[in-house]
């Protein structure tokens, strides 16, 4: 849950990041104009002498003003991938933890019901939301001239998709299968490996 | 006149709709008839090929995979669609022809995918279908 809670927080900083970032940008148009009509003013109205420097400063000014807020920007967004690839990260522990647990258990014998089906459901849903902050994260790294990397992580989901719950996953019946748990534990290691390349 | 031209279309484009959740069940669980009362297998063989059969030459079955359903696993995934290739019902191109799968939550689009994925790989005729119940 608390995984969750950091990629939800994360994803409200960015709308909010961008929500602030927007109003910046309209003060900042503001400003330039202001800036604009200063200069035609002091131009028609005073010497040359007075107003070059004048007019250095205020641009001076006015640069260093537009780099601080796209470096501040900068590590904002750098933050909110920081903070979405960890709760990947964790969502996978917790995934390969569960579903290797669930392979290597034996539910034939119709003991442990409750723990089988909760078992289930949360491989179900972790890997639903893997797949999705998956995709949030792309959209975030990859350059849009880079899919084979978008394409690659998306590939590992699906294998783990297919390892996690293919076969005898939610048979009661299902004999425990450790070569099965071990391909899991590979194919989250991988995983997390490329999220954490990604970021 | 028109109303009677047009009330039987209408009846027919109901047929093509498939909504797993309310059709089948919101909880849909597991490989073979013995997992569950609500299994990939059971899909095929009573909701699924059905409604393919009962398709008119040029419809389409849309088949709705969110309303209710939380998640699906691989395994009623694979039995429930490329099952219908395995045992030779339909060709994996007449199949994915016929389906045009929607959903409304765009964490869906991940199963969409997959179906499409498991419906291509599967190989036609490539078992003989033995009940399981």
């Amino acid at each position: 849950m608390s995984v969750l809670n950091i990629i939800e927080e994360s994803e409200q900083d960015v709308v909010q990041l961008e929500q602030l970032y927007s109003a910046v940008s309209e003060h900042l148009n503001a400003l330039a104009d202001a800036v604009d009509k200063v200069s035609h003013t002091i131009t028609t109205t005073s010497t040359s002498s007075v107003l070059e420097p004048a007019i250095v400063v205020i641009i001076g000014a006015f640069t260093a003003y537009l780099f601080n807020l796209f470096h501040w920007r900068m590590v904002e967004n750098r933050k909110s991938i920081t903070n979405i690839s960890d709760g990947l990260i964790q969502l996978i522990l917790r995934l390969e933890d569960v579903s290797v647990n669930y392979w290597l258990s034996c539910y034939a014998g119709g003991d442990n019901e409750i723990e089988r089906q909760v078992s289930e459901i949360k491989i179900k849903s972790d890997l639903l939301l893997i797949a999705k902050f998956s995709k949030t994260l792309l959209n975030k790294t990859t350059p849009r001239n880079n899919i084979s990397i978008g394409e690659d992580l998306e590939n590992q989901i699906s294998i783990l998709f297919d390892l996690a719950t293919g076969g005898e996953f939610e048979s009661k019946t299902r004999l425990p299968s450790k070569s099965n748990a071990s391909k899991i534990s590979t194919a989250c290691v991988k995983l997390r490996f490329q999220i954490a390349e990604l970021a | 006149m028109e109303c009677g031209i047009d009330a039987p279309s209408r009846v027919k484009m109901k047929m093509a709709t498939l909504n797993i959740g309310k059709e089948f069940s919101i909880d849909p669980v597991g490989r073979y008839y013995s997992d569950s009362d609500a299994s990939g297998e059971k899909f095929r063989e009573e909701i699924l090929r059905k409604k393919i059969n009962a398709l008119s030459e040029n419809e389409k079955l849309t088949i709705i995979l969110d309303d209710g359903v939380e998640a699906y696993g691989s395994s009623f995934l694979t039995e429930g669609f490329a099952g219908m290739v395995k045992y030779g019902y339909i060709t994996s191109q007449e199949l994915l022809g016929k389906i045009d799968i929607q959903f409304s939550d765009e964490d869906f689009f991940f199963y969409k995918e997959k179906v499409i994925q498991y419906i291509k790989e599967a190989k036609y005729n490539s078992e003989e279908y033995q009940s399981t119940k």
